[in-house]
């Protein structure tokens, strides 16, 4: 049973199919399964299948998204049911935004459900995101690395604040700052004191794990 | 295998008028009853003395009735299908979908060791089947190149057995010029086929013959013609005409010359073998008065390639091409540009089978990366020849609404049922960042075709022939080898 309904949750992934992942995440709930394993070892694993296939080139970006969307919608289900103390295993906790201004959020998204589909944690801030929300943000959920997008020459020195803000909270050297979009580049990121430049969704990913060592 | 839908009414373009289509026909009638053809078979002479036709036997000279080459045209049939020999590649010209073919009967390879022009060989032929045996957009597989490493003799055989052993697809040949050598070829298409009886019913060659330019039928590709049409074979008729040198300068009277070619030669096969499956094909072009040379990639190429699709339709015969044309050397720039050129006025006009992929130099030269790059064109001028849909399944204003200011589309089944149909997806073509492309070494697209088509080398095996059926092949080529040794 254990292991069958862990193969059903990594196929319902691997297949995106976001019924089925929400439907196996009720049962998982039903049978009184261990939540804790049903992410990482269902959920979790389906998501690297389909992130390593994206990369590789086998699959189209919808077909990312709605693995990213099975593993979103599963886990509201999953996450309220973990015992507490205990938290599931990700490879970095990853705040991500478009700074504030900015209301272009797709590049972003494409990036966090990346992220998710490599086994990170991800909290998606969404778009025209004030800076102190960042920083609250990584305090509360102890993030390991905050991403942030702009897509406008105005609104890219929003990132220089939040670098400030994080500094002047005193959590600017527990939290790596990843920064990409298009104007943005890696002497941008160099000038305000980002660790990282990620140049697209692809590329996030290796920046995020090189920046944490892993 | 791909079958492309035709381009829609409102996208599909028009060179002549319906009254400039009865004015060419006319004229044409007027040419074949008054100036008439000459036809160098005896055999085909008289059989067209017998059904009316007017004959000079000294001069070999035909003219032919008007009444004639309405009664041709009742006997052919309206819808040919080109059956392979796996099914599930038959190719259904039923007027409505659009099929692409490989360009034919090359001389040379561009080697892919030593990048060096030579003559093609068996292998090469072999290589080329079996790219285009992987490749889904081709349809029908014409023999790229010829086979010149084997005595000139038994070539046309050679090059048959290596198309027929390396590809799925429908074969169709244009190089056979004797009847002999046409009886040899039924008999190999027959074995792999199933049987005489059974390539009749399910014919998986078809055959294409030049005509000569001006209006003459030569003595071995006629005869050839009328053996293959009576074992059921599909015939073309292939005039190519070089307006200014073997037909007039002016396009009109090209497409006269070219015509009257074909309907005469519609006759001959009509009037011999009834209810013949027949195609109209036409590669009309101009020549060049600077290098004296036929043109591929000229825009007076295109026009006549466009007006040839229109008679066809006047005729109620499906159509076939040339296309993907270009006097470039070497793949590149101009052989893109002109292949797009070139390529997308048989597609948009709506042409039954569109050819022409892979030879470059006038349809002379064959190099894998080629053949890969024109199928990515050929798939982005079908995919502009569809145009844009719309019904509520595409205005999709219930998504719209479900999505509402500010989502996005991606993690949606709608985006994913229809990505494939609504956008075109490239094989070859660089889309990435230039960081990405200059770390993945900066590769041009050829390379990369190059490198794809090295890949499927590597990894497609067609279904090879029955080992059987191989043996028989063999005693075909070897029995062939000493008899038409001794045919003049």
């Amino acid at each position: 049973m254990s292991e069958n309904i862990l193969k059903r949750l990594r196929e319902a992934v691997v297949n995106y199919d976001i019924e089925l992942a929400v439907e196996l995440s009720k049962e998982v709930i039903a049978t009184g399964f261990d939540p804790l394993k049903a992410i990482e070892q269902g959920l979790g694993e389906g998501l690297r299948v389909i992130g390593d296939k994206f990369e590789a080139g086998e699959i189209f970006l919808p077909m990312l998204m709605m693995a990213a969307q099975a593993m979103k919608e599963s886990l509201a289900i999953l996450e309220p049911a973990l015992a507490k103390g205990t938290s599931r295993k990700a490879l970095g906790r990853v705040v991500i935004g478009t700074v504030e201004g900015d209301i272009h959020d797709i590049g972003k998204s494409i990036v966090a459900a990346m992220l998710t589909a490599n086994g990170f944690e991800v909290y998606d801030l969404g778009c025209d995101t004030p800076t102190s929300k960042f920083v609250d943000k990584a305090k509360e959920v102890k993030s390991d690395i905050i991403g942030m997008s702009a897509l406008l020459t105005t609104t890219m020195t929003k990132m220089a604040e939040v670098i400030n803000a994080l500094k002047k909270a005193g959590l600017r050297g527990k939290v790596k700052v990843i920064v990409g979009g298009a104007p943005v580049s890696v002497a941008w990121a160099e000038k305000i004191g980002a660790d990282a430049y990620a140049e697209d969704a692809i590329a996030s990913v290796d920046v995020a794990k090189k920046l944490l060592g892993k | 295998m791909i079958r492309f839908i035709k381009a829609s009414q409102r996208l599909s373009c028009r060179i002549l008028s319906k009254e400039s289509l009865n004015t060419v026909h006319y004229a044409t009638l007027e040419v074949l009853e008054k100036t008439g053809v000459i036809v160098e078979s005896d055999k085909a002479l008289k059989i067209l003395e017998e059904t009316g036709c007017t004959v000079n036997y000294r001069k070999r000279l035909v003219l032919i009735p008007s009444y004639l080459v309405k009664e041709a045209l009742m006997k052919k049939p309206k819808n040919v299908t080109l059956y392979a020999r796996n099914p599930k590649n038959d190719v259904r010209l039923d007027g409505r979908h659009s099929f692409l073919c490989t360009d034919g009967s090359g001389m040379y390879t561009i080697d892919p060791k030593t990048g060096e022009r030579r003559a093609s060989t068996k292998e090469d032929l072999s290589i080329s089947a079996k790219i285009a045996d992987y490749l889904d957009v081709i349809g029908v597989y014409w023999p790229m190149i010829t086979s010149q490493d084997v005595p000139a003799h038994v070539r046309v055989l050679h090059d048959l057995e290596a198309s027929l052993a390396n590809t799925e697809k429908h074969v169709m040949f244009e190089t056979t010029t004797t009847p002999d050598e046409a009886r040899f070829q039924i008999e190999m298409a027959a074995l792999v086929a199933g049987g005489k009886e059974e390539l009749k019913r399910r014919p998986v060659v078809s055959s294409c013959h030049c005509t000569i330019a001006p209006l003459k039928h030569a003595k071995g590709p006629t005869e050839a013609a009328i053996e293959f049409a009576k074992a059921g074979v599909p015939i073309s008729l292939l005039p190519m005409p070089q307006a200014g040198a073997t037909s007039p300068i002016t396009l009109a009277g090209s497409m006269v010359v070219s015509n009257a070619e074909l309907l005469s030669g519609l006759v001959i096969v009509q009037m011999m073998a009834p209810g013949a499956p027949m195609l109209y094909t036409s590669e009309a072009s101009n020549f060049d008065m600077k290098t004296l040379r036929w043109c591929g990639g000229s825009p007076e190429c295109g026009l006549l390639t466009a007006v040839s699709n229109e008679l066809a339709e006047y005729y109620e015969m499906p159509s076939a091409s040339a296309g993907f044309s270009t006097d470039a050397k070497m793949p590149g720039a101009q052989a893109c540009y002109e292949k797009a050129v070139t390529g997308a006025i048989p597609v948009f006009v709506g042409y039954d089978i569109v050819g022409g992929l892979g030879l470059l130099d006038a349809c002379t030269v064959f190099t894998p990366e080629q053949i890969i790059i024109d199928a990515e064109i050929g798939r982005m001028l079908y995919r502009l020849a569809q145009g844009i849909e719309v019904n509520d399944e595409t205005l999709a204003l219930d998504l719209i609404h479900k999505i509402g200011p500010g989502g996005n589309y991606l993690a949606e089944k709608h985006t994913l049922k229809h990505l494939e149909k609504e956008h075109y997806l490239p094989e070859i073509s660089d889309r990435r960042s230039y960081e990405t492309w200059k770390k993945a070494g900066s590769k041009t697209v050829v390379e990369v075709a190059r490198e794809k088509a090295k890949e499927i080398l590597e990894k497609h095996q067609p279904t090879p022939l029955e080992k059987d059926i191989q043996k028989e092949i063999g005693q075909i080529l070897k029995r062939a080898e000493k008899e038409l040794a001794k045919s003049p």
